[in-house]
């Protein structure tokens, strides 16, 4: 029975890790943008539009992706505390009560890359691995 | 606030004939509720109830439940006609309380607003007074609130706060690191000659309707807001008797300024809620010095009435089930609810106050869904206990 017992142990501290912590996030905005990193509450709030412009005083133009997009669930989960689905609601709220407008939504990580670099009050969040363009800047990493 | 089909729809179809052309970016909402209702026992005040069946406004006091129904939809478009520059507009199709077969088309909101800076932003039209949390954030809307309940405060049949106003507003917000303060100030037309209607147009009232809020937010909670808000403004209406029954005294004008005060606090962890709202405000006979109101039979030459709500809610499940408790008082001035908020119908009627305790569970099946058993136990007025049951959409 022991021999399981440290089996089981070597297998969890071997394997354990890695389940834990399924991948990366990074949070990224526009190279030229005078921020240089975030916590997660600043993001949720910048993100949300509970804070709608940045130090600068420039307005702050989310992206994100579709419902079921593996990255928005582990973000929305991991940042915002929400489900996609409370998501949805809190800016549906927003659109009511003064005609917020939701972030823009993109097909595929690529297009939120391409965004953050085009637009300077672009914020978006893509995989560690992939936030290699020069000009976005990294703001804050996520594991989930 | 019943409103006029030809203006609402050509500002539909304007908004919707230059979208294609122009790209403008337009974006549809709807939101309502279906309930049914069950009182259950006796009027929580008898003599009240007497009062009511034999000078009440309407076939029943407003906020009453009884059987299967339908309060009607709201419909938003909201449309980005650039980067700067949104118009949004919510018509509400409601069903009339307590009547047959008959529907109004109600216009909550058409406006434009200039985002020019976070600091200042414009807004111009038909929008929600900033006056208070409930009426910016949830005026009626089943489908976000907790409770069953419509605050008093927000119901535009009883006229307590100037909910609406045509007139123009500026607002911004301040960023403070993880905090910020948000101000508005408007003003538009004065108060309607009754309490129930608004003047969309040819204002007759000289005196302009002022509101301001100032608003602290901090962002890193769910939602944590504090804020104080009031208005000042003036009523010109007929001058009635003190008497339920009286009607209006020939000739005879009577000018009301009324001042009030809205304070709020809002804080939700995402695990737990607490809301509290208050609204205190007097309106007095602006020539008082003429005695008016007491050549007419009046005691008082000033009323004040206040109400306010509280409520706290857990959010389990994942934040899909919510029970609550709330509570909820309205006082009408003295002498019958003085002499402007119990005109009714070219009447001094019996409008009753309220005071009730909510006890119930939401739960959000869907997204776009939210269910609601409530329990109201009235502790006065003409009411009666009632259960009620709801199914509330937005999307």
């Amino acid at each position: 029975m022991n021999l399981v017992f440290r089996i089981l142990f070597v297998a969890l501290v071997v394997f354990g890790a890695p389940l834990a912590s399924a991948g990366e996030l990074a949070v990224i905005v526009n190279a030229e943008l005078d921020v240089t990193t975030l916590t997660k509450e600043q993001v949720a709030a910048y993100f949300l539009k509970n804070q709608a412009s940045w130090p600068s005083g420039s307005s702050v133009d989310p992206v994100f992706y579709a419902e079921d997009n593996p990255l928005r669930i582990a973000f929305d989960k991991a940042v915002l505390s929400m489900t996609p689905g409370e998501e949805d609601r809190h800016w549906i709220e927003k659109g009511y009560a003064g005609g917020i407008k939701p972030p823009a939504k993109v097909p595929e990580e690529k297009m939120a890359l391409a965004l953050v670099a085009l637009k300077k009050g672009a914020l978006a969040y893509v995989s560690a691995a992939s936030a290699t363009d020069p000009k976005v800047k990294i703001v804050l990493k996520v594991s989930y | 606030m019943l409103c006029c089909y030809r203006s609402v729809l050509a500002s539909f179809a304007l908004v919707a004939l230059a979208s294609p052309a122009r790209a403008v970016e337009i974006r549809f909402n709807a939101f309502g509720d279906f309930s049914v209702a069950m009182p259950i026992g006796e009027p929580a005040s008898k003599e009240d109830d007497e009062l009511f069946k034999a000078h009440g406004a309407s076939p029943q006091p407003v906020n009453t439940g009884q059987g299967f129904q339908v309060a009607g939809s709201d419909f938003v478009i909201t449309a980005d006609l650039n980067e700067h520059l949104t118009f949004q507009s919510e018509v509400n199709l409601q069903t009339c309380r307590g009547c047959s077969n008959e529907l109004e088309l109600d216009v909550e909101r058409m406006y434009l607003n200039y985002a020019i800076h976070p600091l200042f932003n414009f807004q111009m039209g038909l929008f929600f007074t900033p006056i208070g949390y409930q009426n910016r954030n949830l005026y009626a809307r089943a489908w976000l609130m907790n409770s069953v309940q419509i605050h008093d405060f927000t119901e535009e049949e009883l006229g307590l706060v100037p909910t609406h106003t045509i007139g123009a507003m500026v607002h911004g917000t301040l960023a403070l690191g993880a905090s910020n303060l948000m101000y508005a100030v408007s003003m538009g037309n004065g108060r309607a000659s009754t309490p129930n209607s608004s003047v969309y147009a040819r204002d007759t009232n000289p005196a302009s309707e002022v509101a301001f809020l100032l608003e602290y937010r901090l962002t890193t909670l769910k939602n944590f807001r504090v804020g104080l808000s009031g208005w000042t403004d003036q009523a010109v209406t007929k001058m009635y008797g003190p008497e339920y029954g009286d009607g209006p005294i020939a000739d005879k004008q009577l000018k009301l300024r009324d001042v009030g005060f809205n304070p709020y606090v809002v804080i939700d962890n995402g695990s737990f809620g607490l809301s509290a709202e208050a609204v205190s405000a007097t309106m007095t006979d602006k020539n008082k010095k003429n005695e008016q109101l007491k050549d007419n039979g009046w005691r008082n030459e000033s009323f004040h009435y206040r109400s306010y709500t509280a409520e706290v809610v857990a959010h389990l499940q994942s934040g899909k089930l919510h029970p609550y408790l709330r509570t909820d008082r309205t006082q009408l001035p003295n002498e019958n609810g003085g002499p402007f908020l119990s005109q009714r119908d070219g009447e001094h009627k019996y409008v009753p106050d309220f005071r009730a305790v909510m006890v119930g569970v939401a739960y959000d099946v869907f997204t776009f869904n939210r269910l609601k058993l409530e329990y109201i136990a009235h502790q006065d007025g003409p009411r009666r206990n009632t259960v009620v049951a709801q199914t509330a959409y937005g999307f």
